[in-house]
């Protein structure tokens, strides 16, 4: 079989996070104690002690002059604002050719589940007369994808993917394929999670976050977080033809599942590692995205041994925990440690748990450490560099050319992505 | 120059008000014999019709207690799909589904695990064992469209061998409530309307196509009945829940679909549409039926729906919209386009038609 050699890069990056809306904002809030408070809940709904949430619903007003975004969910709100950042920054034309050629790939793991619960509320208490049109068509889960359609005027599939933590990442998958079938040559790819009461008091039941910050230094998850990261995935020699800044290119992606998370993790990162043609020994940064405190440090663990050594023991006894990811070491033996410095990175100890957005974050902070050259921070990273891992607790200046980023969720779904920096102008 | 594999539906299945099976639902249709009558959640809303479609007599085989009549729904059509196709290798077949609620009404509480649609995808791809690539889409009414761009692009990029195209929707309480409120339900006679009110009737179904390459299909032994032969998703990207009046949406997919074929407008010999009955639904086809085959000199080919029998299923509405053409074309070898509509604009067209010969 064979394709068209049409690549895809990374020519633009939005963002909606309480710690700062923008990718400038995010960038500098890294490392930060981020925006962490007792979240807003209706009298006897039992919610996290502290989230990562705005107060009400997301002010996109002060960040867009799409008008339809007034009567938006929340949900739509956050992506409408990151898609625009994601559009205008990459400086793509939004004329006609755009409208035609452009798609729109969000995915969520809860979606329109606030307004859907309380659609289902009014029609519990009031029946018909309390169930409103608006809201019905808010609560649907691709609320949020048709309304970044409908804002940026793009005509292309407006697809919603629902998946865990990986399906975030998972939209670049989606937006390379679409580009490489020539279904699109521009793609609107991310993220988006939303905040609500009793979705939080359900996750909070479930285990699937954490009550506050700390949660992830007590082997727990890390505590929610709603917001928005898009990118604009686009076909390489359009963007080199209308001189487009590139921030990264995507080298390799790839999906795995497996009933392990691990292992789902591990395939995921070798097969976009073979279809990038890199060898782990070469990716200078890792960018990771697990659901859940069990499923993070695998696959940074995994990733790691196969460049310094297995280092999993390490990083649990450094961390605190005892065993939780079960028997033996992963990974090939160690390159010895004389390759070139790994950094890592893990926004979601500032940001929090935003599931399906977090991971699409995860891929803005690889893009954006990728075309400036600079390793973002992560509260605590200080703290892993005797074990050989260089997780730096402020910004460093480094000289990264390719950057992994892996995304998991507890049900063994894992995606892997490979990004290089911009070829030289 | 792109070589992707022709795609082909080698077997069906589906679970609707028709009864469990694609026998029943096209014994149904080919009877006229709706199943469309008085169901309790909507006379226990108020609607002053309590008119709908459920699948309640196709789940007898469905154990008792099972947690979700939808899950049992839908894994009886993906059972059904994979026989018909002569069941392709599990390991190597994998599952895209779409749905709007997944199982989401089976929980007064709506718990988290209930909120996750996608944990539907999993359950039943583990309970039919298999181990491809799996992806929910929750795209309303053309969720399961979604889900057969994602299953093509697989097959493409030979992530699987056969992947299923699901489609999985229940009638709620939620979806007549939310259609009722934005006036776009059927009404009978009453003082407010004294002639009715047009609109649609909603249904519910599961229904599963198996896709996989022609050639992939022949050397197995499979004979399928039908290739899709061109696909397209187009956004109107005006309305969140009306379409274009114009159309403009709808015929640009109907030619990017034909395109994609290398059919003209002339070869199509049937099309079916979805959500029909909707006064703005009825226009947005007119109109764009009109574009895409009087612009081309062609005469509008004859319009047919399943949803006389079913209703409107929502989110399983593309995967029985796949199913029921490549049984039309199975039945008698010409091309079917099959139309379908959803919330935010969307506008899908694919073009079934019955396997060149020959292929290696």
């Amino acid at each position: 079989m064979s394709f068209p050699s049409r690549d895809a890069v990374i020519t633009g990056a939005g963002v909606v996070s309480p710690i700062g809306v923008g990718t400038d904002e995010l960038w500098a809030a890294l490392g930060g104690p981020g925006a962490f408070a007792r979240p807003p809940a209706r009298d006897g709904v039992p919610v996290p002690d502290q989230a990562s949430t705005f107060s009400g619903d997301f002010d996109a007003e002060s960040h867009t002059k799409t008008r339809s975004i007034r009567r938006a969910s929340g949900l739509a709100r956050m992506a409408v604002v990151a898609a625009e950042e994601a559009v205008g920054s990459s400086g793509l034309p939004e004329d006609a050719y755009f409208r035609d050629e452009t798609a729109v790939v969000l995915a969520t793991a809860f979606g329109s589940s606030k307004d859907y619960l309380e659609y289902q509320e009014g029609l519990r208490r009031r029946g018909l007369a309390g169930a409103s049109g608006l809201l019905f068509s808010e609560s649907v889960w691709n609320a949020a994808s048709g309304h970044v359609s409908k804002a940026l005027g793009a005509r292309g599939a407006s697809l919603t993917v629902v998946g865990g933590e990986e399906s975030g990442l998972g939209t670049l998958v989606t937006a390379r394929d679409r580009i490489r079938l020539e279904a699109a040559t521009a793609v609107v790819a991310g993220g988006v999670e939303q905040y609500g009461d009793l979705l939080a008091a359900s996750l909070l039941q479930s285990g699937l976050i954490a009550s506050d910050r700390d949660g992830w230094r007590r082997d727990g998850p890390a505590p929610f977080a709603e917001g928005a990261a898009v990118l604009l995935v686009e076909e390489a020699r359009q963007a080199k033809a209308r001189g487009a800044r590139v921030l990264a290119r995507i080298l390799g992606a790839a999906r795995a599942r497996y009933p392990r998370t691990r292992e789902a993790a591990q395939r995921a990162l070798e097969a976009a590692l073979a279809e990038a043609r890199v060898a782990a020994t070469d990716v200078d940064l890792l960018v990771g995205s697990g659901a859940g405190r069990a499923q993070q440090l695998p696959e940074l663990a995994a990733f790691l041994a196969a460049r310094v050594g297995p280092v999993e023991t390490q990083l649990q006894s450094l961390l605190g925990e005892a065993g939780a990811a079960g028997g033996g070491a992963v990974g090939a033996p160690g390159s010895g440690g004389e390759a070139r410095p790994g950094w890592v990175a893990w926004p979601k100890v500032t940001t929090g748990e935003a599931f399906a957005a977090s991971s699409a974050l995860a891929a803005v902070v690889a893009a954006r450490a990728l075309a400036d050259g600079v390793v973002p921070a992560t509260p605590g990273g200080d703290d892993l560099e005797t074990a050989g891992l260089r997780c730096p607790g402020r910004p460093r200046a480094a000289a990264i050319s390719t950057a992994a980023i892996i995304a998991t969720t507890g049900a063994g779904s894992a995606v892997a992505v490979i990004l290089g920096a911009p070829e030289p102008a | 120059m792109s070589s992707t594999p022709t795609i082909a539906i080698s077997g069906w299945g589906v679970t609707s008000p028709a009864g469990a099976g694609a026998r029943a639902l096209a014994e149904a249709i080919a009877a006229g014999a709706s199943r469309i009558g008085p169901i309790p959640d909507a006379v226990a809303l108020g609607l002053s019709l309590g008119d709908g479609a459920r699948f309640d007599d196709a789940l007898t085989r469905v154990p008792p207690g099972h947690p979700d009549r939808g899950i049992a729904a839908l894994a009886a059509a993906i059972a059904e799909a994979l026989d018909a196709a002569g069941r392709p290798d599990p390991a190597r077949t994998g599952l895209t589904l779409g749905t709007a609620l997944g199982a989401m009404e089976r929980d007064e509480a709506a718990a988290a695990p209930a909120l996750a649609l996608h944990a539907v995808t999993d359950e039943v791809a583990d309970a039919a064992g298999l181990g491809g690539p799996r992806a929910t889409f929750s795209v309303t009414c053309a969720s399961a469209l979604c889900a057969l761009e994602q299953a093509a692009a697989d097959l493409a990029f030979e992530r699987a061998d056969a992947m299923v195209v699901a489609g999985l929707e229940t009638l709620s309480r939620f979806m007549l409530a939310g259609f009722a409120s934005l006036e776009a339900i059927a009404l009978p006679p009453s003082d407010r309307h004294p002639d009715g009110r047009p609109g649609i009737v909603l249904g519910e179904a599961a229904a599963a196509c198996v896709l996989e390459p022609l050639a992939r299909a022949r050397a197995r032994g499979v004979e399928p009945p039908a290739i899709v032969a061109g696909r397209s998703l187009v956004s109107d990207a005006v309305h969140l829940t009306s379409p274009d009046l114009a159309g403009a949406g709808m015929a640009e997919a109907i030619a990017a679909a034909l395109d994609d074929a290398s059919v003209a407008p002339a070869d199509v010999d049937l099309v079916t549409l979805t959500a029909a009955g909707t006064p703005v639904y009825d226009a947005m086809y007119d109109a764009a039926l009109a574009r895409a085959f009087d612009a081309a000199g062609a005469a509008r080919p004859p319009r047919a729906s399943w949803e006389s029998v079913t209703g409107h299923v929502l989110a399983a509405t593309g995967a029985v919209g796949l199913g029921h053409a490549a049984q039309l074309v199975a039945a008698k070898p010409r091309r079917v386009l099959a139309l379908t509509v959803g919330f935010g604009g969307q506008n899908g067209a694919v073009l079934v038609a019955p396997p060149p010969g020959g292929e290696a």
